[in-house]
């Protein structure tokens, strides 16, 4: 009649007296679970978002192409232009994305027909024409476009710096209102010169763009065509085309300093322009992931809360429990039962319905914490994200998944374990600090 | 041979703001293979001296000597778990466990050897009490106030130890019931050759025991009778 045999007994026996701490586990299990549910959910995500979008270092401009066109602007442009192409020829990322723009072209001797000017649906709107140097626009690698009709480039095509185009859904209206029949293999005129029209693409389902006027990066003016061609037709206007968006996709997390310090040492020296932005993906995730983030701190302070409750309830009803057993610890100690034993004892049986109580709130909990997870990322989805921000943490919201995983159970089975053994071991210690004779009064 | 013994052995209690003595200096001594009663009237100190003696409670001032080592050196618990038996007026038993499960947990918390198999030891010494195998696995609280008394004797000789202390063991027994338990206190003490110490405040009873150590409230201490 060990004293594992005697907590067997006891818990067989008692089971009237044992069923209301089941309960109370089971309640306070679910809370927990759902806590470290929410937690682990955020910590998943942040993982997949960077499985998923890789590490990249994104260079953009702020407030729009205003600045373009000024020549001391330019030169700033130039140099950042240089400064890419020294980037490119490290091997530390898996691929670039260079875009090119020459304000010279906007909203000039784009024709279509040879007779008819295009505009965009909105006549105020400039038409940006591109250069790209890789065979996916960075926009679509972005998922801000999405082609609907035709291809993007192809590596011949932009070797040769031949004469074709991708254009948007929306130049098949008119300013009018009227269907436009342009499509792929049409012809439409660029400074006089002919560009084969090979794709057509359209805003991605997901982002809603408002149109404030002229400087709004909207995506729908642009006209991707390959670098070469941008080149050969600036020309002939003594304009060199400037990048105005890059994005580098990096082979891994640790190459991020490196790219840092290639960056600065590149720059150095030289002027670039003041309102563009560099981000890593890291960065981004910390402004899209608001949500997750902010629910990691809730879930964090639910976790601690929720610990803490555990333990004061385990504790009142270890305390319910021992005063109806503290004249068992007296018999045992009396009979000379060693003090450890006795502790074990009591924690054991305790434990034990404890743990039963916690594994069927870990299966309940857990589908709590993914309900209560992602009603509360919906709620706290910030408005002021920009279009690509915002189709992000949309991505990173969809990726919200609580796994049944070794370190999920871990987790809550030794946050639970802790704060049973606690509540248990205090109380009990506590008694058997007295004599035999004070425990039996 | 004297196998227990107290040295200047003395207990008070709070009282407002000065101390009540209990005992004061007591000597006395214990030997095997005799039955003590510890009589007096209520509040005298009996039980207290009992609890001290079973090391339930620490003196103030004092020593209680086991073959004369300081019981405190050899340690109050193991000092109670292999050496004395402790039976309570009120059985103290283990109220979900049956009879037999009640001797079988003091069997397993004691160092001293047992022969055998521990559940047949057990059904043995329960027998010798006079629990026959159905009432042993029968519930304590289903046993009456006799019963579970066996039982608790049961329980203190079951570990093999040489010292019995009862408290009023026959306290809440009819006096049928009450001259069984004498008897096998006796034949613990004389056949078994145990130390049996015994609190009772009934003089009929003490006059059975060998020796009778009458607890005097004025002077706190004992007055011997042998029988």
């Amino acid at each position: 009649m060990n004293f594992l045999k005697r907590s067997f007994i006891s818990m067989i026996r008692n089971c009237s007296k044992i069923l209301p701490l089941f309960f109370a586990v089971f309640v306070v299990g679910n809370l927990l679970c759902s806590a470290v549910a929410i937690k682990q959910t955020t910590l998943n995500t942040k993982k997949q978002f960077e499985k998923a979008f890789g590490t990249k270092i994104i260079f953009d401009y702020k407030n729009g192409y205003q600045n373009i066109g000024y020549e001391e602007n330019n030169i700033k442009y130039r140099n950042l232009g240089a400064v890419f192409k020294e980037i490119d020829q490290l091997d530390i990322y898996s691929y670039s994305n260079i875009s090119y723009f020459s304000n010279s072209l906007v909203s000039q001797n784009v024709k279509y027909q040879e007779n008819e000017n295009i505009y965009y649906e909105y006549e105020d709107m400039p038409l940006f024409i591109w250069g790209i140097d890789e065979t996916i626009p960075i926009d679509e690698k972005e998922y801000d476009i999405e082609l609907v009709d035709g291809r993007t480039f192809t590596q011949t095509e932009l070797n040769h710096s031949k004469h074709v185009v991708v254009l948007s859904e929306n130049f098949k209206i008119t300013k009018d209102s009227k269907i436009r029949n342009i499509g792929i293999g049409d012809v439409v005129f660029i400074e006089n010169e002919p560009f084969e029209v090979i794709g057509i693409y359209k805003r991605s389902k997901n982002v809603q763009i408002e149109i404030n006027g002229y400087n709004e990066d909207n995506n729908c003016t642009r006209i991707y065509m390959p670098l070469g061609s941008l080149d050969e037709i600036t020309t002939n206007i003594n304009h060199i085309p400037v990048p105005i968006k890059a994005f580098f996709q990096l082979n891994d997390i640790e190459d991020t300093d490196l790219f840092m310090e290639n960056y600065a040492s590149f720059t150095k020296g030289i002027q670039i322009p003041d309102d563009f932005y560099m981000m890593k993906s890291t960065e981004l995730f910390e402004k899209i992931g608001a949500p997750i983030e902010s629910l990691s701190n809730i879930s964090s302070y639910i976790l601690v809360t929720t610990e803490i409750i555990m333990i004061l309830i385990l504790m009142l009803f270890v305390f319910l429990i021992m005063k109806n057993r503290k004249h068992e610890i007296g018999i045992l100690y009396a009979l000379g039962e060693r003090k450890y034993k006795i502790i074990l004892q009591f924690i054991f049986e305790i434990y034990l319905v404890g743990l039963l109580a916690l594994s069927c709130s870990t299966i309940t909990g857990c589908k709590l914490g993914q309900c209560l997870s992602t009603t509360l990322m919906n709620i706290d989805n910030k408005e002021e994200l920009t279009i690509k921000e915002k189709q992000e943490q949309l991505h990173l919201i969809e990726m919200n998944q609580v796994d049944y995983s070794i370190e999920y159970f871990g987790q809550v089975f030794v946050a639970c374990s802790l704060a049973m053994i606690i509540s248990i071991g205090f109380p009990i210690s506590y008694i058997l600090r007295f004599e035999p004779k004070k425990i039996l009064m | 041979m004297t196998i227990l013994e107290t040295k200047d052995l003395t207990f008070t209690y709070p009282d407002g703001d000065s101390r009540k003595i209990i005992l004061n200096d007591v000597n006395v001594g214990f030997e095997i293979g005799k039955f003590y009663t510890i009589l007096g009237p209520s509040g005298s100190g009996k039980t207290t001296f009992l609890s001290l003696i079973a090391a339930l409670d620490t003196p103030e001032k004092g020593e209680i000597l086991l073959n004369g080592e300081n019981i405190g050196k050899i340690g109050l618990e193991k000092f109670r778990r292999d050496h004395i038996g402790i039976i309570f007026q009120s059985y103290n038993l283990i109220p979900y466990m049956n009879a037999l499960e009640n001797v079988m947990v003091a069997m397993s918390i004691t160092d001293n050897k047992i022969d055998g198999d521990l559940k047949q030891n057990a059904l043995r010494v329960l027998e010798s009490v006079g629990i026959d195998g159905t009432k042993a696995t029968r519930r304590i609280n289903r046993l009456s106030g006799g019963e579970q008394q066996r039982v608790a004797i049961a329980r203190a000789i079951s570990t093999n130890v040489e010292i019995i202390v009862a408290d009023e063991p026959t306290g809440n027994l009819d006096g049928k019931t009450s001259e069984t338990i004498i008897e096998i206190f006796k034949e613990l003490a004389h056949k078994q050759k145990k130390c049996v110490i015994m609190v009772t405040h009934s003089e009929k009873i003490a006059q059975q025991s060998d020796v009778i150590l009458k607890l005097n409230t004025d002077i706190q201490n004992f007055e011997a009778h042998t029988n």
